[in-house]
C-alpha cells in the first residue's frame, strides 16, 4: 500500500507539460510538487469528453439487499455486509429448474417457482 | 501519524486478524499488514471515523466496485470488519515493491524492455476494469506494485463507474501518460539546468511522443483503452 497515498486528490487529469524537475522529484520537497503541480488543467488543449456509453454498476442505494444478519440494507453488488460483515450469497438458485437467482427474489424470473426462505 | 497507528495497533486482533504494522496512510485513514491464526497474509484498511461520516457513499462505491473484481492483479475484497470502533475493509495482500519506492527509494532504472512489460501488463488491468465500467481513478506509482516482473494495481479508494457526465476513463488514460512518464524519466540524465517540458527534454520516436501527447491530452486523445494499447504495443514494443 501506499505510504503517502494523496488520494484525496480527485483531480481528472495531469498536466501534460512538466519535466524532470516533477518527474525525478525526491523526498518531501517532491510530494509537494506532486500536490501543486498535479492539479493543473490549463495546458490541456483537448477537453475532457463525455461520449462514453453508460455502464453504471450498481450504486449504494440501488435494489438494497437486506442483511440476514443485522437487517442492515446492503448495496447492490456488494459481497459483504457493510454493517456486520456478513458475507451475500449469491449463488441462489431456482430450485425446479436451476436459474440463478438474484439477491432477495421472491420468485424465479424464468419458471415462476415461488422462492422459499 | 503512522508511528503512532502503529503503537495503538500493532498486536490487536480484528475480524481474526493480528496487526502486525502500519503499511501506509492517506485521506480515508490506514493500512495495515495483517495475518490469519493460520498465517494467511491480509492487509486491512482501516477507515477514519470522520471519513466515514463525511463521506458514507464512498466506502460503499469501494467496497461493490471491489466485490465486482476478478483479477489476479487487483486485491480480493475478503471482508469487512466492524468491531470496537474500528472499520475497515480486509484485502488481499498483493506482493512486490510499489513503483514510487523503485523510482525514488531504491533508485531503480526502468528501460525500454522493462517498461515495455510493465506498462503492458498495466493496460491489460486498465482493460480489464474499463470493461467492466469501473475507472481507477488513482494509478500513480505508490498504488503499482511489481513482483517479479508481474504488475498489480492497488488502492480503489477514488475508483468509481464511468458515467456520462463527470467520470470517465480519460483520468485513466491522462494517469496512464504521467506514470509512463515517471518510467521514463527513470533513466534520464538532465542535462541542462533549463526547465523543459517532457517533450522537449526526453528523447523519444515520433509514436512514442504521440502516444504520451494523446494520453495526456495535448493531442487528440484517446476513446478506449484498445487504441491506447494498439499504439503503446507500436510505439514500444522491443
Amino acid at each position: 500500500m501506499s505510504i503517502f497515498s494523496h488520494s484525496s486528490r480527485d483531480h481528472h487529469s495531469r498536466n501534460g507539460n512538466l519535466g524532470s524537475g516533477y518527474y525525478q522529484r525526491r523526498g518531501l520537497l517532491g510530494h509537494l510538487f506532486d500536490v501543486v503541480g498535479s492539479g493543473h488543467h490549463s495546458h490541456q488543449y483537448y477537453p475532457p469528453q463525455n461520449n462514453y456509453p453508460s455502464q453504471n454498476g450498481p450504486t449504494p442505494n440501488q435494489a438494497a439487499v437486506i442483511c440476514g444478519k443485522c437487517n442492515s440494507k446492503i448495496p447492490s453488488g456488494s459481497r459483504f455486509c457493510l454493517e456486520c460483515g456478513e458475507m451475500v450469497k449469491n449463488d441462489l438458485c431456482c430450485t425446479n429448474c436451476g436459474e440463478k437467482l438474484p439477491p432477495n427474489a421472491k420468485f424465479c424470473m424464468n419458471c415462476g417457482n415461488k422462492v422459499n426462505g | 501519524m503512522l508511528w503512532m497507528n502503529h503503537l495503538i495497533y500493532s498486536g490487536r486482533e480484528f475480524g481474526g486478524y493480528t496487526i502486525e504494522k502500519a503499511a501506509g496512510e492517506g485521506r480515508y485513514g490506514i493500512c495495515f499488514y495483517a495475518h490469519s491464526g493460520c498465517g494467511s497474509r491480509v492487509i486491512i484498511k482501516r477507515f477514519r471515523p470522520s471519513f466515514i461520516k463525511r463521506d458514507e457513499e464512498r466506502t460503499a462505491v469501494e467496497a461493490v466496485l471491489l466485490s465486482q473484481i476478478d483479477h489476479h492483479a487487483v486485491p480480493k475484497l475478503l471482508g469487512i470488519v466492524n468491531e470496537k470502533g474500528f472499520y475497515g475493509f480486509i484485502l488481499e495482500e498483493k506482493p512486490g515493491d510499489n513503483v514510487e519506492s523503485m523510482l525514488f527509494k531504491q533508485k531503480h532504472q526502468f528501460f525500454r524492455k522493462e517498461i515495455f512489460k510493465t506498462v503492458s501488463q498495466l493496460i491489460d488491468i486498465i482493460w480489464y476494469l474499463h470493461d467492466k465500467g469501473i475507472i481507477h481513478g488513482d494509478i500513480r506509482p505508490p498504488n503499482v506494485l511489481i513482483d517479479n516482473g508481474v504488475v498489480y494495481l492497488i488502492d480503489f479508494g477514488l475508483s468509481r463507474w464511468v458515467d456520462y457526465n463527470r467520470h470517465t476513463f480519460d483520468i485513466d488514460f491522462s494517469y496512464l501518460g504521467d506514470f509512463l512518464l515517471y518510467l521514463l524519466y527513470s533513466s534520464f540524465e538532465p542535462k541542462k539546468c533549463k526547465k523543459l517540458a517532457w517533450y522537449n527534454e526526453l528523447e523519444l520516436l515520433p509514436e512514442q511522443k504521440m502516444l504520451l501527447k494523446k494520453l495526456l491530452r495535448l493531442e487528440k486523445p484517446y476513446e478506449n483503452i484498445g487504441e491506447v494499447k494498439d499504439d503503446f504495443y507500436r510505439a514500444f514494443r522491443c
